[in-house]
């Protein structure tokens, strides 16, 4: 269907799937854009041929920066050879070193088995860490519904190392919830009012909850009452409706994550606590 | 010795006795001294409470814990500003009672004011009670329950941890004794004392 004047002059080719023609003499000249569907065929010849050099270059630069890595990689092994009992004894080291390999992407927890795991012993470090700190959020469980403040859990997982075992440190514990979060059971670390508390139940916090806990931790006692977050009076004060108030604290109730206490004297309210953001929650 | 007059003098351990009692970590938590509504926390709740109530009874020697007494340190934590309320004394002290570490002391046990705490498990109490009848040739007499508690003139030393016990604590050492086939528990009755005769 092409227009009459164009259909004399140029032959479809069933083969590349496009118009052939006599080549005019003006297009021998250097190239430019051409109307007609010639000239869309030349644009398209034109962005292949640019496309093969680019791909040519990149081609060029990622085996270079393949190269390169491979480099670091070797050194990294070597260095890791040299200083094998500092990243086992130092947890500081031991972090520095992660981000090192980090930085070159190298995983050395990415198996069990392999050169990383063989020489550092990584594999069981972590295992065994992990295990520590599974134990240690399911101990807590009944207390804070499953959400773990970080130094809190820090304290946990040393007291059940014992004092002859290696240290370790924040680092590590973060590397070690990681490999659990693959297994399941939604372990994630949250940060809720700049604090790092430790999830190890698949319950997702809602908005209003998620606020909740950390205006209690804003508090700096860890705990709120439903006047507080009925409040409008100072800055801040998120002035909820008593009924919204009421349902977000008995949610939090009831999963576990809120404790009551009918016991303070000075307001007569209840208190809410958060074990979670609590300094000293009595365990 | 302590006599009559002695029950209403505050009882003054010797220094020897022991170091301050260190209460557990959950002691300096508000909330623990509220019931908790939820079934998972409040499990955790009382076992801890359990926990604590016999061990402060087993460093005090204490055999009864009074729940209307208030001045109970056991029950409260002035740094915090918190005491446990009446109702969630009595509760935490019946579930010692339905774990049989406990026993109510009243009439028909109705009132729940008053408990007897048994800070090693009646089986252990009974042991004691008749190894320390063998060791002092006490087969086929009759003691009176005053005095192993010390409360009477006995030529022997009381066995370990009846001292000053209270008599009903006692008695119910004496029938489990019984119930195991190592003595008789003989009742008082006019002229004399209720007391245990060993076999």
């Amino acid at each position: 269907p092409a227009r009459a004047g164009v259909a004399c002059l140029c032959e479809w080719s069933f083969s590349s799937q496009s118009w052939h023609g006599p080549t005019p003499p003006y297009a021998k000249r250097k190239m430019r854009r051409r109307p007609g569907i010639a000239g869309i065929q030349q644009r398209r010849d034109a962005s292949v041929a640019i496309q093969a050099v680019g791909e040519d270059a990149e081609r060029q630069s990622v085996e270079a920066m393949r190269a390169q890595l491979l480099k670091f990689r070797n050194s990294l092994e070597q260095f890791a050879l040299k200083h094998k009992s500092e990243i086992k004894q130092d947890p500081g080291f031991r972090a520095q070193f992660h981000a090192m390999c980090a930085n070159v992407g190298v995983d050395p927890l990415a198996s069990n088995k392999g050169f990383w795991t063989e020489l550092l012993g990584f594999g069981d470090f972590y295992y065994e860490l992990g295990v520590q700190v599974a134990e240690a959020c399911l101990a807590t469980r009944d207390h804070d519904g499953g959400l773990c403040d970080m130094t809190q859990l820090m304290r946990h997982v040393q007291h059940r190392r014992g004092n002859a075992a290696q240290p370790i440190s924040e680092d590590d514990l973060l590397r070690a919830i990681e490999r659990l979060a693959c297994l399941g059971g939604g372990w994630r670390v949250l940060t809720i009012g700049g604090k790092k508390v430790v999830r190890s139940v698949p319950t997702e916090l809602s908005t209003d909850q998620n606020d909740v806990i950390r205006w209690a931790s804003e508090s700096g006692v860890g705990s709120i009452t439903k006047s507080q977050l009925e409040s409008t009076k100072t800055n801040g004060a998120p002035g909820w409706h008593k009924t919204r108030a009421q349902t977000i604290l008995d949610q939090l109730v009831k999963s576990g994550i809120a404790m009551v206490d009918d016991g303070d004297a000075k307001t007569g309210e209840r208190v809410y606590w958060l074990p979670c953001v609590s300094k000293r929650n009595g365990c | 010795r302590r006599g009559p007059r002695d029950a209403l003098r505050p009882r003054v351990w010797s220094t020897t006795m022991s170091s301050s009692f260190e209460f557990p970590e959950f002691f300096e938590y508000p909330p623990y001294f509220t019931v908790q509504p939820n079934p998972d926390t409040q499990r955790k709740q009382t076992e801890l409470w359990k926990s604590l109530i016999l061990g402060w009874c087993r460093h005090h020697r204490e055999f009864t814990v009074r729940v209307d007494d208030e001045s109970l340190v056991l029950f409260r934590n002035d740094r915090i500003g918190r005491k446990l309320p009446t109702d969630a004394r009595r509760f935490f002290l019946d579930a010692l009672v339905s774990a049989g570490a406990a026993r109510w002391m009243d009439d028909g046990a109705a009132r729940k004011s008053r408990a007897l705490i048994f800070w090693q498990s009646l089986g252990v109490w009974v042991t004691v009670l008749s190894d320390w009848a063998a060791r002092n040739g006490l087969e086929g007499q009759v003691v009176a329950l005053c005095e192993i508690t010390g409360d009477d003139e006995v030529g022997v030393p009381t066995p370990d941890g009846f001292r000053d016990a209270p008599v009903e604590f006692v008695a119910l050492v004496a029938l489990e004794l019984e119930k195991k086939g190592k003595g008789v528990f003989v009742p008082s009755d006019a002229g004399r004392d209720a007391g245990v005769k060993f076999f």
